[in-house]
C-alpha cells in the first residue's frame, strides 16, 4: 500500500483512521531507544513497522507511541502513530479514531494546534532540542513571568509558532521520538538492505541528507570500491554549499587505505575553496603516512600562483613533517626569495634554510639573508 | 530636613555609638583565688595587671571597606593593577548577600527579556567559574571558603576578618585614616591609604567622613520617574531572611515558636508570593522601613525572623498545602540580606531614564540589566501592593558611569555595590549582585591608577577615563558600547591572522575589540574552531618583542553559573565547569625561523588566560587549543599582544 499524502492544512482534521487496517504492515524491527525525559539507561522497546508500497518497494515506517511520558500516572496519556520516511525523516503523526490530544486543564487541541504540532515535529531545529526535561516539568516555558534575586526561574520565551502553548510536554515528548534515536534505528535497518548501486543513487541526489546517509552506511560498511570512491569525490564539486557532506566525504576518506586517500585528494583540492583547501592541508598534516616521493610536487605550481601565506605555510610544514621535499620542489620555491620582500618568501626562506641546497640556491638564500636580516 | 534629603552625618555621634569602653585597670578582686599570684586571669582580675590596650596602624594604597561579591572585586582589581590593598569585612566570611550566611543568588545582567541568559565577566567570572572547580557539591558553606581562597591567593592583598571600618578620620575634605575595630582580637587598628572604597552596603566609613548621601525614595518631580512615586518619601526596600526545607520521608511535625508571626496567604492574591515551592525559602519575607533602617536592623531582624516562621507555620499547620507534610526546615538564615539603605552621592546620580533610555556614557565603566525590581513598601507587612514591581524589564543591557562611584564631595573616597549614587527607582535593578560586582572591579581599578598617579576619581574621570575603561577591558570586564582600542596591543598589528579551521565566526574578530558576543546586536565577536586540536596565528611582517599574550576564552556567558539553591541544571543554568572552557593550550612563537613553546597550560581555569615569559623576539605566534572541559570546538574571543 501507499503512504498517503494530505494537504497540510486539513491533515489534522482527517487524522483519525483506523490505523489496524490502514497499512499493510510488511516486517517489524524492535529496537531499543532513549528519550531525554528518561532516565539514563532506561530505554524504552518498540516495535518499528516497514511500510512497502504497492511494488514492495520501502516506502518508510512507522511506530506508536504515547503522547507524553507520563511519571506520576496523572497526566493524559493517548496514543500516536509516527511515520517516517524510508531514511528517517518524519513525515506525519496520526491519531485513533476518536482520539484528541488535549493541553492544560483538558482543553481539547484546535485545528491550528493539530497543525502547529506536525510544524514543530517536522523541525529539526526547533527550541525543543535543546530544552532539557526540568525546564518543561518545572513550567519554565510561558508568556508572563519574573525573576527573583533569591528563588524565581527564568522563564524561557518561545515564539507563538515553536510551541502549542499549553502542551510544552506534549510536544517535547513527541519531538525527541521523532527526531532523536529512532531515526539513526531507521537508517541503519534501511541502509543495511540496500545494494552499492542503490547507496549510489543516494550519492548523487545532490540531497545533503541522502547523500550523508549514504556515506555514513559507506563508513560502516568501510566500502573502498574504486569505483564508489570516484563517484563520491565527484559529488563535492558539484556540492560546493554543502560543507556537511564535504566533511563527511574527507571523514570517509581518511578511514580508507593510503593509496586511496592519497589518490583522491588531488582532485579535491583543485576544485576546492580556501576554506576547504585548508581542511584538506591539515587533514594530510594529521595523517600518520607519508604519501610516495614526489606527491607534493605537482601541487606547488597553484600555491604559488596563490600565494595565499597560509596556505604555503602550511604546505611547507607538511613538507617538512613528512621529509617530502624534492628537488623540483626546491627548484620551484627558491626563486621567490628574488622577489620584493614579503612574510610569504620569509617563510620560505626558513624552509629552504633547512633544505640541501645546490649551490646557486644557496647563494640566493645568502643574499636574502643580507637584505633582510633584521626581518628575520 | 527630611531623611530622603541630604545627609552630613556628624562624626561624633557615629564615634559615639561605636565606642567599646576600655578600662585600663578593673576593680579590686574580692572573690578568693587560692594560691594563684602568677594566673594571668587573676592579676587582670585584680588590678595588678591591666587589659591590653591593642592599637595598630596600617599603611596601604588602597582600603576597601566591606567583604560582599563587589568589595571582593574591588579589592582583587586593586590589588593586581599595582595597589597594596587592604580589604575589610566586618563578618568572618566573604560575599555578603551571596555568602551562606543569607544566600541571595549571584545575579545580574542575568536574563535579559526575551532573550537567553547572560553572564558578567571580569573578576565576578573567576569566582563564578574557581567555585566550579572547587564545590561541585554545591555547597553555600564551601562557596564561602572558596570566595575566601580567590580573594587572600592575591599578593597584593591582606585580608582581615571580622573587622568593622567604623570612623573615618578626615585631612581637610580627604579621608586620611580609617579606625577599624577587629571585634575577635579586640583590636583597634588606624589604617592610612590613599583611596578608599565603600562598598560595605550602609556605608558607615563613608558617612562618617561626610560623604553626602540620601535615603528614601525620591518623588516623580525630581529626576522625571515613571516608576516613582508621586511624592517623595522615606520609604527603603526592605531585608530578606531565607530558608531551605527538605522532605523527612515520614510525617514532621512543625510547632512555630513563641515569636513567630502568623501568616495567613491569600490576603492578596499575588503571583510573586507564591508558596510553592517551599524548600528554598521566600525572598518576599522581606521588612522595609520608612524611618531609619539602620538603626532599626536588630528590631527588623527580629520581625523578620518572626514573620519567616510565621509562613513556614502558615505552609505546615494551615491545611492548605499538605504536601509539605513531611517537610522540615533544615537551614534558616539569622543574616538578613539587606537591599536598601544609604546612597551616596556622586558627580552624576544615576536615574530610571539613564537606565530605559540606554544612556551612553564617555565614562561608562560597568554596567546592569535586571528589571526595575521594586520592592514594595513594607515588605510582607504591606500584603496589599505586590512584593515587588517589576516594573521595566530591559531587553539589552545599560551602562553605568564612573562618575556614579566616586563621592561629590570626598575627594578620595568611591564606593561600588548598592550605596552608589543612583536615584531609589535606578538602585531597583542594579542593586544586583552581578552588577555590583562591575562597579567592584570598576572602583577597584581605578583607585589603584589614582594611588599610582597621586589623583582623585574626579581627575581621574576628567583626564584618564580612556586609560581604566582600557585596563578594565584588558581585564576581563565588558563595557557596553565601548570597545577596547589599546594602542600597545601588538595583536592588532599583525599582517595574518589565520585559523586551522573555523566552524564559526571569524578569526579577524579576535582583535576588533570586543570579547564577547554582543546579545543585543546579535553580534558575534569570536572565533570558534571545527573542532580540536586546532590552531590561531599571528604573522607580523618584521620581529616584535613579546612577554605578554592575553587569550580570552569562552565559558558560555549565556548560561548562568552562580550558586543555586536548587542545583538548577539546564540549558539556562549549569553546576558544573562549564564544557566550554578551555582545559589544555599551548603558546608557541617562531623565533629565528623555528618554532619554541612558550608555554603549555593543561590545567586552564579562567576565561582570561595569560602567558607571561621573558621577552622574546619572534615572527609570529600559535596558539593550539588542545582541549576543553567537553566542548568538541574550541572558542576564543580575544588575543592580546604586548611587549
Amino acid at each position: 500500500m501507499k503512504i498517503f499524502t494530505i494537504d497540510r492544512r486539513f491533515l489534522f482534521l482527517i487524522a483519525v483512521l483506523y490505523w489496524e487496517s490502514a497499512y499493510s504492515q510488511e516486517a517489524s524491527y524492535p529496537v531499543i531507544v532513549n528519550h531525554p525525559a528518561l532516565e539514563k539507561g532506561d530505554s524504552k522497546a518498540f516495535d518499528l513497522w516497514e511500510l512497502r508500497g504497492d511494488s514492495s518497494q520501502l516506502e518508510g515506517y512507522f511506530l506508536d507511541t504515547e503522547s507524553v511520558i507520563c511519571f506520576d500516572h496523572i497526566c493524559k496519556v493517548v496514543p500516536v502513530r509516527i511515520f517516517w520516511d524510508p531514511i528517517g525523516r518524519y513525515q506525519q503523526y496520526e491519531l485513533a479514531e476518536g482520539i484528541i490530544l488535549e493541553k492544560k486543564e483538558g482543553e481539547p487541541f484546535s485545528p491550528e494546534d493539530y497543525a502547529r504540532l506536525h510544524e514543530i515535529l517536522s523541525d529539526t531545529s526547533s527550541p525543543y532540542r535543546d530544552l532539557s526535561y526540568y525546564e518543561i516539568t518545572h513550567e519554565r516555558i510561558r508568556d508572563e513571568g519574573e525573576v527573583d534575586a533569591v528563588t524565581g526561574p527564568s522563564p524561557i520565551y518561545l515564539n507563538e509558532n515553536e510551541t502549542v502553548q499549553g502542551a510544552a510536554w506534549t510536544c517535547f515528548t513527541l519531538w525527541h521520538w521523532v527526531n532523536g534515536e529512532l531515526v539513526r534505528e531507521i537508517q541503519k535497518i534501511t541502509g543495511k538492505a540496500l545494494s552499492l548501486p542503490e547507496l549510489q543513487v543516494h550519492i548523487q541526489t545532490q540531497d545533503p541528507y541522502r547523500q550523508v546517509f549514504a556515506l555514513n552506511e559507506l563508513i560502516q560498511r568501510r566500502e573502498y570500491d574504486s569505483l564508489m570512491v570516484e563517484k563520491v569525490v565527484e559529488q563535492v564539486s558539484v556540492s560546493d554549499s554543502e560543507q556537511q557532506f564535504f566533511k563527511r566525504v574527507l571523514l570517509y576518506l581518511e578511514q580508507a587505505p593510503p593509496e586511496t586517500y592519497y589518490a583522491s585528494l588531488p582532485q579535491l583540492l583543485k576544485a576546492s575553496s580556501k576554506g576547504r583547501r585548508i581542511t584538506l592541508w591539515n587533514s594530510i598534516h594529521k595523517q600518520s603516512t607519508t604519501p610516495i616521493a614526489g606527491y607534493f610536487d605537482h601541487f606547488c605550481d597553484k600555491l604559488l600562483e596563490r600565494k595565499d601565506y597560509q596556505e604555503i605555510d602550511l604546505f611547507l610544514t607538511i613538507l617538512e613533517q613528512k621529509k617530502a621535499s624534492t628537488p623540483a620542489i626546491l627548484t620551484k620555491l627558491a626563486p621567490l626569495l628574488e622577489d620584493e620582500y614579503s612574510i610569504v618568501n620569509r617563510r620560505v626562506y626558513w624552509y629552504l634554510s633547512n633544505q640541501e641546497l645546490s649551490d646557486s640556491q644557496k647563494q640566493m638564500l645568502e643574499s636574502y639573508y643580507d637584505q633582510y636580516a633584521d626581518n628575520l | 530636613m527630611k531623611r530622603r534629603d541630604f545627609f552630613r552625618k556628624g562624626k561624633k555621634g557615629a564615634f559615639a555609638a561605636f565606642m567599646i569602653p576600655l578600662a585600663r585597670n578593673t576593680k579590686e578582686n574580692t572573690e578568693e583565688g587560692g594560691e594563684r599570684k602568677s594566673d594571668n586571669w587573676l592579676r587582670v582580675g585584680t588590678g595588678k595587671k591591666g587589659i591590653p590596650e591593642r592599637k595598630k596602624e596600617i599603611t596601604v594604597d588602597v582600603l576597601v571597606v566591606g567583604g560582599g561579591v563587589a568589595g571582593c572585586c574591588a579589592a582583587v582589581s586593586a590589588a593586581r593593577n599595582g595597589a597594596n590593598t587592604l580589604l575589610v569585612q566586618d563578618r568572618s566570611i566573604l560575599s555578603g548577600n551571596a555568602s551562606s550566611e543569607i544566600r541571595v543568588h549571584l545575579n545580574g545582567v542575568t536574563h535579559l527579556k526575551g532573550g537567553y541568559p547572560e553572564r558578567e565577566t571580569g573578576v565576578v567570572e573567576e569566582i563564578l567559574l574557581h567555585n566550579r572547580f572547587n564545590n561541585p557539591q554545591d555547597s553555600w558553606n564551601v562557596w564561602d571558603h572558596v570566595v575566601y581562597d580567590f580573594v587572600t591567593q592575591e599578593p597584593n592583598l591582606k585580608v582581615m576578618m571580622n573587622t568593622q571600618a567604623v570612623e573615618a578620620k578626615m585631612k581637610g575634605k580627604n579621608i586620611k585614616a580609617v579606625r577599624c575595630w577587629q571585634l575577635t582580637t579586640e583590636t583597634e587598628y588606624m589604617v592610612y591609604a590613599k583611596q578608599f572604597i565603600d562598598c560595605s552596603g550602609d556605608g558607615l566609613m563613608a558617612a562618617t567622613s561626610g560623604a553626602l548621601y540620601r535615603t528614601g525614595r525620591e518623588g516623580k518631580a525630581e529626576f522625571n520617574e515613571t516608576y516613582a512615586p508621586d511624592e517623595p518619601d522615606d520609604w527603603q526596600m526592605g531585608s530578606s531572611l531565607i530558608f531551605r526545607s527538605k522532605d523527612m520521608g515520614k510525617p514532621t511535625p512543625f510547632k512555630a515558636p513563641s515569636f513567630a508571626i502568623p501568616y495567613t496567604e491569600g490576603h492578596r492574591p499575588d503571583k510573586f508570593r507564591k508558596v510553592e515551592p517551599f524548600t528554598h525559602g521566600f525572598w518576599w519575607v522581606e521588612v522595609g522601613s520608612k524611618e531609619d533602617i539602620i538603626g532599626e536592623a536588630e528590631e527588623i531582624r527580629h520581625r523578620l525572623l518572626g514573620h519567616l516562621y510565621g509562613v513556614w507555620d502558615y505552609i505546615k499547620n494551615s491545611g492548605n498545602h499538605p504536601e509539605s507534610e513531611n517537610f522540615a526546615l533544615d537551614w534558616v538564615a539569622s543574616v538578613p540580606g539587606k537591599r536598601e539603605s544609604r546612597r551616596f552621592m556622586g558627580d552624576h546620580i544615576l536615574i530610571e531614564g539613564d537606565l530605559m533610555n540606554h544612556r551612553h556614557f564617555e565614562d561608562a565603566v560597568a554596567y546592569g540589566g535586571w528589571s526595575l525590581d521594586e520592592h514594595n513598601p513594607g515588605g510582607i507587612e504591606n500584603l496589599k501592593e505586590p512584593a515587588s514591581y517589576f516594573h521595566y524589564k530591559f531587553s539589552k543591557v545599560y551602562e553605568i558611569p564612573f562618575s556614579c562611584l566616586y563621592s561629590v564631595n570626598v575627594p578620595n573616597l568611591l564606593f561600588a555595590g548598592r550605596n552608589v549614587s543612583v536615584s531609589h527607582i535606578a538602585l531597583s535593578s542594579t542593586r544586583l549582585q552581578g552588577t555590583c560586582a562591575t562597579m567592584g572591579q570598576a572602583v577597584g581599578t581605578a583607585a589603584a591608577l589614582c594611588a599610582s598617579k597621586g589623583i582623585t576619581p574626579r581627575e581621574l574621570r576628567d583626564s584618564h577615563i580612556n586609560e581604566l575603561q582600557e585596563q578594565l577591558l584588558r581585564d576581563d570586564a565588558y563595557i557596553p558600547n565601548r570597545p577596547a582600542k589599546d594602542e600597545k596591543n601588538l595583536a592588532c598589528k599583525a599582517v595574518e591572522v589565520f585559523a586551522s579551521s573555523t566552524s564559526s565566526g571569524d578569526v579577524k574578530r579576535l582583535t576588533n575589540g570586543y570579547a564577547r558576543d554582543v546579545q543585543e546586536r546579535d553580534e558575534i565577536n569570536h572565533w570558534q574552531s571545527e573542532g580540536l586540536p586546532a590552531n590561531v596565528s599571528f604573522e607580523w611582517e618584521k620581529p616584535v618583542a613579546l612577554s605578554k599574550v592575553e587569550i580570552k576564552c569562552d565559558t558560555n556567558t549565556r548560561r548562568n553559573l552562580m550558586l543555586r539553591h536548587d542545583s538548577r541544571e539546564d540549558e539556562s543554568f549549569g553546576i558544573t565547569v562549564p564544557p566550554e572552557l578551555l582545559k589544555s593550550l599551548k603558546l608557541e612563537a617562531r623565533v629565528k625561523g623555528k618554532w619554541t613553546l612558550i608555554e603549555h597550560k593543561q590545567e586552564n581555569t579562567r576565561r582570561l588566560i595569560k602567558f607571561h615569559f621573558d621577552p622574546i623576539q619572534t615572527t609570529s605566534i600559535r596558539i593550539s587549543l588542545e582541549e576543553t572541559y567537553g566542548a568538541k570546538v574550541g572558542r576564543l574571543y580575544e588575543v592580546r599582544c604586548y611587549a
